[in-house]
């Protein structure tokens, strides 16, 4: 069944869209990930502007994050505190990442950026996952939960002003340092369309020294309220985010994740990673090539 | 003076009434008729089939041509830089029609001064030539991207690739059919109908076609632009109710 998007101006295959909600959604129950690093390119893949994929994924973001958050608030692996400074960092770095957009957008490069960006990150990131579970498969590290907590912070870091207490987390640090993080994860959320949890999280645990669940649990509320901000400026500022397409993609992700869920107590956790870790690199190797090879069509047209 | 305003006035009425009578009483040898004046794009919208009526009194050849409102198009060419492809080059174009098609009668044997005549009428696809906005002198150059450009837009069959037929009920009876793809531009369209003899233009007629979303799609569309923030905080909103209605579901 084909569907005309009132925002996208385009008509697209309703079922398409549904199914790609649904995968992430189901990717979302298996692994706990947003999955808006695979909806994203495939949105664009469907025809659908960039600029709109982008903003509409936003506000799916909100969705997926806020049923994410509300278990974890509920077992208390929300730092409310270091979250709040986090959102006003996110909040700001939203608002420059959509300026980056617009002026990619403006030159011609936003294709060029998005797929750019997701090859480096989704890059490091797959296979750093696939080496860490090919290793663990093999040999069994114990140490590593604690390595990560008796992380010591940089000096440099130790040296910045601002510094706050932030009791939940037991961390006396500088609120810049979460704030830049938080700034870092906006900028990703209105360029790229994804919550960045992938790199928040590690980011919250090597540099702030906090607790994996902790981190997890805290990154995803401050993604709903940076992703909110970032429809909000991509609603009012560009006019790109099309709430019919949101729909769909949140519907299809509700149904998608239920299956993820009963999936997720079948499988075994390595092997969901070893999963994971495929698809990530899978995708990034996907961009890769398109940048790499030769396209049949070297010339494109935009309406100004 | 009194006398003079009622003179003035009966005048004027004559003059009314002369021009209301004037377009029948003159020789109508072309006339043309949509069969809907307007395309309503709906949540179900794949594209629309658009058809055009005419008679004609005279003998002579008919053209048909549609055109979509005007853009200006930025054409982008990718160049392998470090390895990668990007894009490096672009050539802006004023006024391309964003939408064109053309209908012939006659589709072979044109004299010189036929085709010439047609093209400057805009008919055909080699009338597809576009002014670039910075006048750079390479001609080869313009031509590639101009090329380009047609090529593009034949690709999403928003141009066409050659003319289409023009179907005869009678004699002096014509229908004409083309076809509005999905991804069609929104805005007004003119449709020029031409009767023409050998090489001269005998008579001419416009008429409009209205291209916009309606109904839900033209309601969203309105309410995203007039109120862009309510419109983004209802999309917030019902992302944050769909969030936590995923959680109650994932509870029970």
């Amino acid at each position: 069944m084909q569907i005309y998007l009132p925002i996208a101006e385009i008509s697209v295959p309703a079922e398409t869209i549904f199914l790609l909600g649904g995968m992430v959604g189901f990717l979302s129950g298996v692994f706990g990930v947003g999955g808006g690093f695979l909806t994203t390119p495939f949105l664009i893949f469907l025809g659908i502007p960039p600029a709109v994929a982008v903003g509409t994924q936003a506000s799916q973001l909100v969705a997926s994050g806020m049923s994410g958050t509300i278990g974890h608030f509920k077992r208390g692996n929300v730092d409310v505190k270091i979250g709040m400074v986090m959102l006003a960092g996110g909040i700001l770095g939203s608002f420059i990442g959509i300026m980056i957009f617009r002026m990619l957008q403006y030159l011609g490069q936003i294709d060029f950026a998005v797929s750019l960006l997701y090859v480096v990150l989704l890059g490091s990131i797959g296979t750093l996952m696939l080496t860490e579970s090919i290793f663990t498969a093999f040999i069994k590290k114990k140490t590593v939960r604690s390595q990560f907590n008796s992380q010591q912070v940089s000096p440099f870091i130790a040296r910045l002003p601002y510094k706050m207490r932030f009791p939940r987390s037991k961390l006396y640090i500088s609120a810049l340092v979460p704030g830049s993080i938080g700034f870092v994860g906006g900028i990703l959320a209105s360029i790229l369309g994804i919550g960045g949890g992938f790199l928040l999280v590690p980011a919250m645990i090597y540099i702030l020294g906090m607790s994996t669940i902790l981190a997890a649990g805290t990154s995803l509320f401050q993604i709903i309220f940076t992703t909110a901000a970032a429809t909000i400026m991509h609603a009012t500022m560009n006019n790109t985010v099309d709430i019919l397409l949101a729909v769909i993609l949140i519907v299809g992700g509700v149904i998608g994740s239920q299956f993820g869920i009963v999936f997720a107590r079948v499988i075994k956790p390595s092997h969901a990673r070893t999963i994971l870790a495929i698809l990530v690199l899978a995708v990034s190797i996907r961009l890769a090539m398109q940048l790499l090879l030769q396209p049949v069509e070297l010339y494109s047209t935009v309406i100004m | 003076m009194f006398g003079g305003l009622r003179l003035l006035r009966l005048l004027l009425c004559l003059m009314g009434f002369a021009l209301l009578i004037a377009p029948a009483s003159a020789q109508e040898t072309l006339t043309i008729d949509l069969a809907s004046n307007h395309i309503d794009i709906t949540t179900g919208f794949n594209g629309s089939h658009l058809t055009l009526y005419g008679v004609k009194e005279k003998a002579g050849e008919i053209a048909v041509v549609i055109r979509g409102p005007e853009k200006e198009m930025t054409v982008r060419k990718k160049n392998r830089v470090l390895g990668v492809w990007m894009n490096t080059e672009y050539m802006k174009f004023k006024d391309v029609p964003s939408y064109y098609d053309y209908a012939l009668s006659k589709k072979i044997g044109f004299t010189d001064r036929e085709e010439l005549m047609l093209r400057e009428n805009g008919v055909g696809i080699n009338t597809l030539v576009f002014n670039p906005n910075d006048a750079a002198p390479d001609m080869e150059r313009i031509r590639h991207f101009q090329e380009a450009l047609v090529r593009n837009k034949q690709v999403h069959g928003l141009f066409p690739l050659q003319a289409k037929p023009l179907t005869f009920l009678n004699d002096n009876f014509f229908r004409v059919t083309m076809y509005l793809p999905a991804n069609v531009p929104t805005g007004e369209y003119v449709i020029e109908t031409l009767l023409f003899r050998k090489d001269k233009v005998i008579e001419r007629k416009k008429t409009t076609l209205r291209v916009a979303q309606v109904g839900l799609n033209a309601q969203i569309y309105q309410f995203a632009t007039e109120s862009s923030l309510l419109y983004g905080l209802l999309c917030v909103f019902i992302a944050v109710f769909t969030g936590w209605l995923i959680n109650v579901i994932r509870n029970k």
